[in-house]
């Protein structure tokens, strides 16, 4: 298992790896943001950050590091994830100015930008030479998380993708297979439609839940499960609005058939799964209690054991896993980008070059490369160059199959719903789920739901809405690609 | 042997009493204890399944884990605050207090117009509050919670000391005038004293709504004044919940007020038995 030493030396390899595949004219955009920052020194800039594991990449290696570098000192505002949004908007809207710098989920820049509380970063790209290594963030981050109406307001930052993780020794168990065989007639093999996922879940739960083993296990927290829906909805076919009319279009025949298979899908799992969370189906996994799940890539990482040494990482149930899993796309193939982070810049701060350049340097090549495999932060892969990189691959045995897994899903992956108010249209979502888990029939969920969504879009106007959600729908991300 | 059955009969109901009691103690008191277990759990025992129901060896990593990084220092900020403004918010309310029950100032009204500000819902003048504090450069500021706690406290004081300060026979107050007490001395020697009881149990109570204020701790302070109400919810990410450090926050966040209640208590009782009387 690797330590923080190791990790060190992991880094500078890769730092020099980096250094010496560049051209020797090339100045890397680290380089260039370092040495404009120089000109700061002395000064803070204040950094909106999610509070808990996230933040301690600028606390305790970005931060101290760029003050080693620039003489300019970072202040990190921790804030939960739900209250980031308001936090943000309140500097804004109060003219207070005490952020520089923000974390941004994505699907809430065409609000903020709207709102007018970001700051457009073309000009400062241009300006410090950031275009080329901008060009390398993986398609799926880069065309859909970056811009606005053609303007680009924050840096894709984290490689959030949901990916599926499975038990490869059960998979490749003879025993396990033939039973499968027996009791399906048919091959045991990873899912790569929902309706084979149900024949393996299903399957899987019969022949080994005596071993206290079930054949799936997902968070299903409505919170979590509004993302696997929207994921789900997708691959499956589903639009989420009329485009000509913007009426919603949840309720449609895939909706109803997506939310009557998720609450079927319950039976094969853990009992009690309606609740599982992040960390609940994380440690189902982790225990070996569950053949199958879906989540972001920490669990891959961690389902290893990689950083679980780590103090912050103290909390992470311990992995009886290491060296069984193995990675998937989730069935349908297109796995949800379900949150992320983009960093961008307060319009309202009074320290817009420092930054800037402080986020340029964040981001850079050479500097994402060792916050992607900081143990105790969450920051995913993110970049070509992250999936391809020595000293990743190295981190433990099958990393090569994460990462080759991970870059699959920066190419497939399906942008979050962004409109205007989104958190509006996703309260809906979540509270249909909570209704589905309640034993509601889909259908009438669904209708209601639909329902609320055309209010909210009446009320900030339909044509107003249509335009943003025509130029989301028009994002390379935005639904599959048939 | 008539009295025997009728002897039986009572203690069955003695026993069935007992019965109910303990399991309603059970009731109330398992989420307490369970807090209290889980701050002191390692993350296996955690997310054990079925669960462990109490740690199999008690550490405190849970808990030097929140000195070491310095979380602890907000139950520190959430003690300044509350115990400031609540010291405060019980000098100017009992004085004010004073002044309407024994010169009805303001009239018969006014202390019915003072707790009605007590019933405006908080998130209603929040973002004013900012506004004004952005304005005042008084976010994430003691000086600014403290003032807005004292101020939302005021309403409470006021309305209960008043209702202390009635009880007090007035020819006691009377005496000490005579005797050559200013009103100031008045209201040290006599009117403290006696409205002691009163004043413990007021002055609890508002720190009680200081420490667990949430929202304009949320919306008032960013890195340097955070509460520990506020850092709790800092546990709680989309891809970790800190299980063992939210119950350890919370244990620490719990005993300053355990610790105030349980030393008051006697106060306490009596304090809200007067204020019952009074109605």
């Amino acid at each position: 298992m690797i330590n923080r030493r190791d990790f060190g030396k992991i880094s500078l390899v890769a730092s020099l790896a980096t250094t010496m595949g560049r051209p020797a004219w090339a100045a890397s955009a680290a380089d260039t943001a370092v040495k404009a920052a120089q000109q700061y020194k002395g000064r803070t800039i204040t950094i909106v950050w999610e509070a808990g594991l996230q933040s301690l990449d600028p606390t305790h290696f970005s931060g101290p590091k760029w003050k080693e570098l620039t003489g300019m000192d970072v202040k990190v505002v921790e804030v939960a994830t739900a209250e980031m949004f308001t936090k943000i908007m309140q500097d804004y809207k109060s003219g207070a100015g005490a952020y520089d710098a923000l974390n941004v989920i994505p699907a809430w820049m065409p609000d903020l930008a709207q709102a007018g509380a970001l700051e457009v970063l073309d000009p400062y790209v241009e300006k410090y030479g950031y275009a080329p290594e901008l060009q390398t963030i993986a398609p799926t981050y880069r065309d859909n998380q970056m811009k606005v109406g053609g303007k680009i307001y924050g840096f894709p930052d984290d490689g959030d993708v949901f990916l599926m993780y499975y038990r490869r020794d059960l998979f490749e168990d003879p025993a396990v297979q033939k039973a499968f065989k027996e009791k399906t007639g048919k091959d045991l093999a990873v899912p790569k439609t929902w309706a084979d996922f149900d024949v393996v879940g299903a399957g899987l739960t019969d022949i080994l839940k005596d071993k206290g083993i079930y054949g799936a296990s997902f968070f299903r927290q409505p919170p979590y499960a509004m993302y696997m829906f929207e994921e789900r909805f997708r691959n499956e076919g589903g639009k989420f609005f009329d485009a000509d009319t913007m009426k919603a279009a949840i309720n449609s025949d895939v909706g109803v058939k997506v939310f009557t298979a998720m609450r079927n899908e319950n039976n094969f799992m853990p009992p009690g799964v309606e609740q599982f969370g992040f960390v609940e189906n994380l440690a189902t996994f982790l225990q070996g209690q569950s053949a199958m799940t879906i989540s972001w890539p920490p669990y891959g990482r961690w389902a290893e054991g990689y950083g679980t040494d780590q103090e912050a990482l103290n909390w992470v149930p311990k992995t009886t896993i290491a060296g069984k899993v193995g990675y998937a796309l989730p069935p349908g193939g297109h796995p949800e980008l379900a949150a992320g982070f983009a960093l961008s810049i307060s319009s309202t701060s009074k320290n817009k070059d420092a930054a800037y350049l402080f986020i340029q340097w964040l981001n850079s090549e050479d500097v994402s490369r060792q916050r992607v495999q900081l143990p105790y932060t969450l920051r995913d892969p993110f970049r070509d160059a992250h999936y391809a990189d020595p000293g990743y691959l190295a981190l433990w045995p099958n990393a090569k199959d994460y990462l080759a897994a991970l870059k699959q899903a920066s190419q497939t992956g399906l942008l979050d719903l962004s409109l205007l108010q989104t958190d509006k249209y996703e309260e809906v979502l979540r509270q249909a789920i909570s209704k589905l888990w309640a034993g509601d029939d889909p259908k009438t969920i669904l209708d209601a739901a639909a329902a609320q969504w055309n209010d909210i879009t009446q009320k900030i106007g339909v044509d107003k809405q249509k335009m943003v959600y025509a130029a989301w729908a028009a994002e390379s991300g935005a639904y599959p690609k048939i | 042997m008539k009295g025997a059955p009728f002897h039986r009969r009572k203690e069955t109901k003695l026993v069935v009493r007992y019965l109910i009691a303990t399991f309603l103690v059970v009731i109330f008191v398992f989420p307490i204890y369970w807090l209290f277990a889980i701050s002191f759990k390692t993350p296996g025992e955690i997310f054990a399944v079925p669960p462990v129901w109490y740690p199999k060896s008690i550490q405190f990593n849970n808990y030097a884990v929140l000195f070491k990084d310095g979380d602890a220092k907000t139950v520190g900020n959430s003690l300044v605050l509350s115990s400031v403004s609540t010291f405060f918010a019980m000098i100017f309310g009992t004085v004010a207090a004073y002044s309407l029950a024994r010169f009805k100032t303001g009239g018969e009204n006014l202390g019915v117009w003072i707790i009605s500000q007590r019933m405006m819902p908080p998130v209603a003048i929040a973002f004013p509050i900012f506004l004004f504090y952005v304005w005042l450069g008084w976010v994430d500021t003691y000086i600014g919670l403290i003032i807005l706690y004292t101020a939302f406290s005021l309403p409470y004081v006021i309305w209960m000391m008043r209702g202390y300060i009635e009880e007090i026979p007035l020819e006691l107050e009377e005496s000490a005038l005579i005797d050559g007490c200013n009103r100031w001395e008045v209201l040290w020697r006599v009117v403290f004293p006696m409205a002691r009881s009163g004043l413990f149990a007021t002055a609890v109570f508002t720190f009680v709504f200081s420490w667990n204020d949430f929202l304009f701790a949320l919306v008032l302070t960013r890195t340097e004044v955070t509460t520990y109400t506020v850092q709790v919810t800092h546990y709680f990410g989309g891809q970790s919940n800190f299980w063992s450090k939210i119950a350890a926050m919370s244990v620490l966040g719990t005993i300053p007020v355990f610790i105030t209640v349980a030393t008051l208590q006697r106060y306490l009782v009596r304090g809200i038995s007067m204020g019952a009387v009074k109605g």
